[in-house]
């Protein structure tokens, strides 16, 4: 019985994996397909549609425009999550839970929602959709995911330390900087690799609030229309999974590696 | 030298519905080493705090080298503090924390480790500098908080229960490094502690506080041996309590019975306020009751008993002695000395006291 249910787990889990990883895992494998129609068997190895990519004008314009996007998006919303995430572990003040509720809310609207209203905001109120109006949308949803990760930061760190830094005559500037600064730095850092991820690969709210410039997943799904093209967008596929497994584990790391920081700090009173 | 450094007036202070400090007044004098004692929550660090800046009083004055207080902030004031785990800046050397204070003075290279090479002598850290904040035991986490502190020569150095964190063996050195480190600096000290052991054996005065307030401000002695009232006597070493009356005064004394000690004459001056028939508790410390060996016999003020329990500590050994002809127990400490022996349980005994270190509640 407990055998036979232990199998059963096991073919589930592997079911699982392979359902989760196999259509990735084939993105590379057709990117290094040498043929135009995707399909198995493969045809045998090439570099043609990484050569194609670097030949593609357009491209090259959407993968600026991302990387514009993203970064702006990632610094934006980490410093308002700093904002959040100090007043949230520090502060104590009327309707704080509420507050705190409001900014999380994005991590579960549907992101169709708030691209339909954004758009319909933006243009009621007369302005032109551009890289703006995307960096909007995006630092309205990585802000939730940049507070969680800098109130767990800023929540590691002692008290003690700001006061100890006060009592030594530094003013609440200087503390910031010379010590709460230097500590959460590994919390921001993650903060900005998490939300730089999340709005590199972000699709419905770019789709709805891109003018003329689009980002690079707006540029990928306008590709689809063309078979021929498949290939070439999935070696495109290829390089921004690599590009967000970098960021993700560095990111990882980082997180890690700041409360690795206050737990040392927290230490103070063993043997 | 009797100057105060500190003067605090009716000081108050509340979270919410609890009081904290409720109206504590008192002076603490230059260069003294003070302790604050008292059970957690009696609002001792409450009060350490309000000294250092970090808490507001609702009310009252804290002045510091005469300087008024009130609304100046922490960063400020004259006082350093060293807190409870330390705060040590874990991203920082032992020199960068040590230092951290003197940057704001611009003081030059040369000049800012000469002055943190010396801070570290004087707390037994030489050539640590360049180590790592986060590899450094808790013992020596605590020379790093206090030579950050006391580099800055401040008026007063605050502690906040700075040796709790340690274990018994480094505790009772730190206990004689920091009260040698005080009389070498002359800085004033006062430590906030629960410990009554070490506020004993460190301080030159102890306040002792409960729910808010100052109850007793003495020496350790008179503390130990003259507690204002009931509850600092039970709060500082153990003690017996005797139901006990007041009789008429004589010109030899006043009279007192005892249960189970029998009639005392005690001077007049220490049965006051009481009066002629009024109940009282009459406490006495354990070991200011002596059992008697046999060699020892013949002392007029003697009561009988049996041992109802012992615990033995090696150099000490503590006896309950049920009193005779009462319900009344009474714990005695005797030092172990090589010709007393160990009194197995339910043994007679007589016991014999000094009723000068009778104290009347």
């Amino acid at each position: 019985m407990m055998r036979g249910g232990f199998r059963f787990l096991t073919a589930y889990v592997a079911a699982y994996l392979l359902f989760l990883y196999a259509p990735v895992l084939l993105l590379p494998i057709f990117a290094f397909n040498d043929s135009r129609v995707v399909a198995f068997p493969l045809q045998g190895f090439t570099l043609d549609w990484f050569r194609l990519l670097l030949e593609t004008e357009p491209l090259h314009a959407a993968t600026r425009n991302s990387l514009i996007v993203a970064s702006v998006a990632a610094f934006l919303s980490t410093a308002m999550g700093l904002c959040a995430a100090r007043a949230a572990t520090r502060h104590s003040f009327a309707g704080k839970k509420g507050i705190m509720g409001l900014i999380m809310v994005p991590l579960v609207l549907p992101e169709i929602i708030v691209g339909v209203s954004l758009l319909v905001v933006i243009l009621q109120a007369g302005f032109n959709l551009n890289l703006w109006s995307i960096i909007l949308g995006h630092v309205l949803i990585c802000t939730p995911f940049c507070t969680v990760i800098l109130s767990t930061a800023f929540s590691n760190l002692d008290r003690n330390l700001e006061e100890a830094a006060i009592d030594l005559g530094e003013t609440k500037l200087t503390t910031f900087r010379r010590v709460i600064l230097p500590l959460v730095m590994p919390g921001i850092m993650a903060s900005i690799l998490i939300a730089f991820t999340i709005s590199l690969d972000e699709f419905i709210i770019a789709f709805f609030l891109s003018g003329t410039e689009t980002t690079l997943p707006v540029y990928i799904w306008s590709q689809l229309r063309f078979p021929a093209r498949l290939p070439s967008v999935m070696a495109l596929g290829t390089v921004l999974l690599a590009i967000s497994l970098i960021l993700l584990v560095s990111a990882e790391y980082l997180r890690r590696r700041a409360s690795d920081r206050s737990a040392a700090a927290n230490a103070g009173g063993n043997f | 030298m009797s100057e105060p450094i500190i003067e605090l007036q009716e000081v108050f202070k509340t979270f919410g519905r609890i009081v904290a400090l409720n109206g504590v007044s008192a002076e603490i004098i230059q260069g003294e080493f003070f302790s604050l004692l008292g059970p957690s929550g009696c609002g001792k660090t409450t009060l350490l705090r309000a000294i250092a800046g970090f808490e507001d009083p609702d009310s009252g004055n804290i002045r510091i080298d005469g300087r008024d207080m009130t609304g100046v902030e922490a960063n400020r004031r004259p006082t350093n503090m060293v807190f409870q785990n330390y705060a040590i800046f874990p991203h920082m050397t032992v020199a960068g924390n040590v230092g951290f204070g003197l940057t704001r003075k611009k003081l030059g290279t040369t000049e800012t480790m000469r002055l943190i090479d010396e801070a570290l002598r004087m707390v037994s850290l030489e050539g640590f500098q360049e180590r790592d904040a986060r590899t450094l035991s808790g013992g020596q986490k605590q020379r790093v908080a206090l030579a950050r502190a006391l580099i800055l020569r401040p008026k007063v150095l605050l502690l906040d229960e700075p040796l709790s964190a340690l274990d018994r063996k480094l505790r009772e050195q730190m206990q004689s490094e920091l009260r040698n480190l005080q009389r070498a600096v002359g800085i004033t000290f006062v430590l906030v502690t629960h410990d009554q052991e070490e506020a004993l054996t460190m301080s030159d005065r102890v306040a002792i506080m409960f729910d808010g307030s100052i109850v007793q401000i003495s020496t350790p002695e008179e503390l130990y041996t003259a507690p204002a009232n009931l509850q600092v006597a039970e709060f500082i070493g153990s003690m017996n309590f005797l139901r006990a009356t007041v009789g008429r005064a004589t010109s030899q004394g006043t009279e007192v019975e005892v249960e189970g000690l029998g009639k005392l004459i005690m001077a007049s001056e220490s049965v006051k306020p009481h009066s002629a028939g009024d109940n009282v508790s009459a406490g006495i410390r354990p070991e200011m009751l002596t059992v008697l060996f046999d060699e020892e016999a013949g002392t007029a003020r003697v009561a009988e008993g049996q041992i109802a329990d012992r615990s033995y500590y090696g150099d000490m050994t503590y006896y309950a002695v049920r009193l005779e002809g009462t319900e009344q127990t009474v714990t005695v400490s005797m030092r172990n000395t090589a010709n007393r022996p160990i009194l197995p349980l339910g043994s007679r005994v007589r016991i014999n006291w000094n009723a000068d270190s009778i104290v009347l509640f």
